[in-house]
């Protein structure tokens, strides 16, 4: 055979193959695996309950470790059990340990969605919804539309505990055309105290404000900031195991510097601010000088953590747990710290500063709308056999009875209800304290925060006074010092969306990261060199656009009276 | 006659050389007597640091929540199967290959491993390798652990050119007493392989021993996932977990423990992590020294031709 009529042979198989390969059917789109139980009631019970024929339905968890919460026995355990019983729905569930996003690109690319999916939901030009919109619009999302009235309880998910905004523009985004395909869940019940504190603030170590005699509370503007971490480095203050302390530092990845620039923080909702009777972008705001002078002012006296920005959680957990920062800016840490330097060294119990005031000289503290933008939600695959089922499902366990099922179990069994408020029995918490993962096996972890919104334990069942542990105490103390400030209004970031070249801009600005060039300049030799670096980043905003932005923005916002920056 | 004297520079060579070596060997062996010491710490007191050869505060919880699900040993059968299965399946399978790719006699030879070498350079991705093996059917299945794992061309290639070194007057003179083709292979080639067939076996079997990803991504039924996958979701979870109430939400989780769990949780997904690497390292570090005189051999494999 010669040569060439080997190679032509060779080139024709090659582009065979490949033809063949591209050339393929898809796939047909499977359904997901249900076993084919009839959405018929079937007989009414003696106690007149209506009984269903039995369900399995498929369940992802598209959270990166999700899986943590679920019971061994999926089937068989006691919630699982009186579901079952109640619904006739069983749930066949999986979880995931890798990226969500990919996850979710996967499952709608190949067509193997499972009949529910509970995914994070934070917006709908990014990420996960992104992906979930975007196979919404592509009718793999079943509509909900024509179940919602006959399910009440999936009914108020949909309509309690949502930030308007995050509403109109996100969950219900216009490409949905009034659809409604996602239901949210660990959203709060619509009330301020169901909304989660984080206490974000400054933590001092009560021992060297003892030896320093300085009261917590005193300390809350940027100057006695300084004067105190002046103070400690120069007090020779020591950690547990007898080294110098650092005056002030973070956790990991300098998480949360901001805390120690409060001073010029304000009440905000948006990406926007009113700066001398302007509406300008966050970017370009001129007090970005005066906080990159002052935190390179703590870092060049010796003041702040150097590592604080390259911090991994080891190097930040030991720091913290060693008392080696004598005021770090963050949560807490209590579940961090309770285990550890509390246990052995109570005295150094860290105590609250401040509040810090912050532009407005009032309180700086966490910044919430009445209801949560951006959630866990749950959808069902349009190729689902039995919606019924699963909305029963959902619809049940958001009812009153299925809501102590899922945080207590069952009455007699794991709890007993006093006054309406449900109370572990003593020996069965004994259990659950002792291993928590009874708990979770008894199906008491799955169900709260991934299938139940619009509602609040700790308001409708809250602990009695005397069995609070003193950690708990302690966070409600810094909540009562730094109460929720609550903002009923559109954020203004919502009508940048409307702008004709908002996708230019987002384009243009993907490279830019203020946060890192900022971290970059706290570092430059000079304080000249710092705020060159600060103004060309701020004059890269302007050239994508920024500027033409903030101007429609405030355009855009004077045509409504209910927008927020 | 006696030991050659030596010389001061030889003694001096002796002492850098050793000194070098037991640098290496320090920075090697480190990071796993690291391990193996905050493994068998408690998790919070490790937080604190300081813990550099031995652990602190000795503990057993750490291992004992990593055996706690039963699906543990499940994983470890999986991964002994997956394994076994694989590596014995690949290096046949690769020596077939590159055995019939190292005849000179084979039309078209150039072509064929132009082929294969070709389906090297790119790849389909992630998601049309999901829906190629779900048309295939091997999806949450066993054989998904297997089939995709036995074929290798840089493997292939390593093979190839080592056979390509055997002098062909062995196989010729095979040939001329009777022996069939497979003969050759199986009776000659094969038992003078045996430095490449270890290295190659060495390389996929601890590449398919550490995979956690083709379970992860490809196996939803739990009692299907190997080892490192299912350790991997352990690690996973457990991180999860400590960001999360027992009650679920994403709340402070020190608001809803009770005071004995917040006694009784030292098991933190740092220390689980350790733990898992020394439970899945600890078996193919037992192995090792079995192949070991056959890597060393093999090491320059693949590098010389005839």
């Amino acid at each position: 055979m010669s040569k060439n009529g080997l190679r032509s042979g060779f080139i024709i198989t090659l582009i065979a193959i490949l033809l063949t390969a591209c050339a393929g059917s898809g796939g047909t789109k499977e359904a997901s695996t249900v076993n084919s139980g009839s959405n018929e009631p079937g007989n009414v019970s003696e106690t007149g309950a209506e009984q269903f024929k039995p369900v399995t339905l498929t369940y992802l968890s598209a959270w990166n470790g999700g899986g943590g919460a679920f019971p061994q026995d999926q089937e068989n355990n006691p919630v699982a059990q009186k579901i079952r019983e109640k619904t006739g729905v069983t749930l066949k569930m999986e979880s995931i340990t890798t990226s969500e996003v990919e996850k979710l690109n996967t499952i709608f690319a190949s067509g193997t969605v499972p009949d529910i999916v509970n995914a994070p939901f934070w917006s709908t030009t990014g990420g996960e919804g992104q992906v979930i919109k975007k196979a919404a619009m592509e009718g793999q999302i079943l509509d909900l539309t024509p179940y919602l009235d006959k399910y009440p309880n999936v009914k108020r998910l949909v309509t309690t505990g949502i930030a308007k905004d995050f509403n109109e523009f996100d969950l219900n985004s216009p490409d949905f055309e009034g659809k409604t395909y996602l239901i949210p869940t660990e959203t709060p019940d619509g009330t301020p105290e169901s909304i989660h504190n984080w206490n974000y603030g400054l933590f001092a170590r009560g021992d060297i404000l003892k030896a320093l005699n300085v009261k917590a509370e005193e300390i809350d503007t940027q100057e006695e900031l300084y004067d105190l971490l002046v103070k400690i480095r120069d007090g020779g203050f020591k950690d547990i195991a007898g080294k110098p302390v650092i005056p002030a530092g973070t956790m990991w990845n300098g998480w949360d510097y901001g805390q120690f620039l409060a001073g010029w923080s304000d009440y905000n909702i948006s990406d926007y601010r009113e700066e001398d009777g302007k509406l300008i972008h966050w970017t370009q705001s001129k007090d970005h000088e005066e906080r990159l002078l002052y935190m390179r002012k703590l870092l060049n006296e010796g003041l702040f953590d150097l590592e604080a920005f390259s911090n991994t959680s080891t190097t930040a957990n030991e720091k913290l747990t060693t008392g080696k920062l004598a005021v770090f800016g963050a949560q807490p840490m209590l579940a961090e710290l309770s285990k550890t330097l509390y246990k052995t060294n109570p005295e150094m119990q860290y105590e609250l500063l401040g509040p810090m005031k912050n532009k407005r000289g009032e309180i700086r503290t966490q910044v919430e709308k009445p209801g949560r933008s951006g959630f866990p939600v749950l959808f069902l695959s349009a190729n689902i056999k039995d919606p019924d089922a699963a909305l029963r499902y959902i619809d049940y366990v958001n009812s009153e009875e299925g809501r102590l099922l899922a945080y207590y179990g069952i009455e007699g069994t794991h709890y007993t209800l006093e006054n309406g408020i449900p109370q572990w029995i003593p020996d069965v918490k004994k259990q659950f304290d002792e291993n928590p993962d009874l708990k979770r096996d008894a199906g008491l972890n799955f169900l709260p925060g991934r299938f139940i919104g619009a509602f609040s334990d700790s308001v409708t069942w809250p602990i009695p006074e005397d069995q609070k542990t003193q950690w708990q105490k302690l966070e409600e103390s810094f909540s009562a010092r730094m109460p929720i400030k609550i903002i009923d209004k559109v954020s203004a970031s919502y009508l940048a969306r409307e702008w004709p070249k908002y996708d230019e801009f987002i384009n243009k600005t993907s490279s830019l990261n203020f946060d890192d060039e900022f971290k970059k300049a706290l570092f430059a030799s000079s304080d000249q060199e710092a705020l060159n670096i600060l103004h060309k980043t701020q004059e890269k905003f302007r050239d994508a656009g920024v500027e033409e932005m903030a101007a429609f923005v405030a355009q855009k916002a004077a045509e409504r009276d209910d927008v927020g920056f | 006659m006696g030991a050659k004297r030596l010389t001061s520079a030889d003694r001096i060579y002796m002492v850098l050389n050793y000194s070098v070596l037991f640098i290496f060997c320090a920075t090697a062996l480190y990071p796993f007597i690291y391990f193996l010491a905050l493994s068998f710490n408690d998790g919070y007191d490790a937080m604190k640091g300081g813990i550099y050869f031995f652990p602190r505060v000795f503990t057993l919880e750490n291992y004992a929540k990593a055996f706690t699900n039963p699906l543990i040993l499940n994983s470890f059968y999986v991964s002994i199967a997956r394994t076994v299965i694989v590596t014995v399946g690949s290096v046949l399978l690769t020596a077939l290959l590159a055995y019939a790719l190292s005849r000179k006699g084979l039309p078209g030879r150039k072509y064929i491993v132009f082929f294969f070498f070709f389906t090297t350079l790119f790849s389909g991705g992630l998601i049309p390798t999901f829906i190629l093996f779900r048309q295939i059917h091997i999806l949450n299945t066993f054989w998904v652990l297997v089939l995709p794992s036995l074929y290798s061309f840089f493997n292939a290639i390593i093979m190839k050119t080592f056979f390509d070194g055997i002098p062909e007057a062995l196989s010729e003179s095979a040939r001329i007493d009777g022996a069939s083709e497979l003969s050759v292979f199986a009776r000659i080639i094969l038992p003078l392989s045996m430095p490449v067939l270890a290295t190659i076996a060495l390389f996929v079997g601890v590449g398919v021993w550490n995979d956690w990803f083709t379970g992860q991504f490809f196996i939803q039924n739990e009692k299907l996932h190997p080892a490192a996958t299912f350790l991997n979701k352990m690690i996973s979870e457990a991180s999860f977990q400590s960001m999360t109430s027992s009650s679920g939400n994403s709340g402070s989780a020190i608001q809803n423990m009770t005071e004995s769990q917040l006694e009784l949780r030292g098991v933190t997904p740092e220390a689980l992590r350790m733990t898992f690497v020394i439970i899945i390292t600890t078996p193919i570090i037992c192995v090792y020294p079995f192949l070991q005189k056959y890597f060393v051999k093999g090491v320059l494999v693949g590098s010389l031709k005839e």
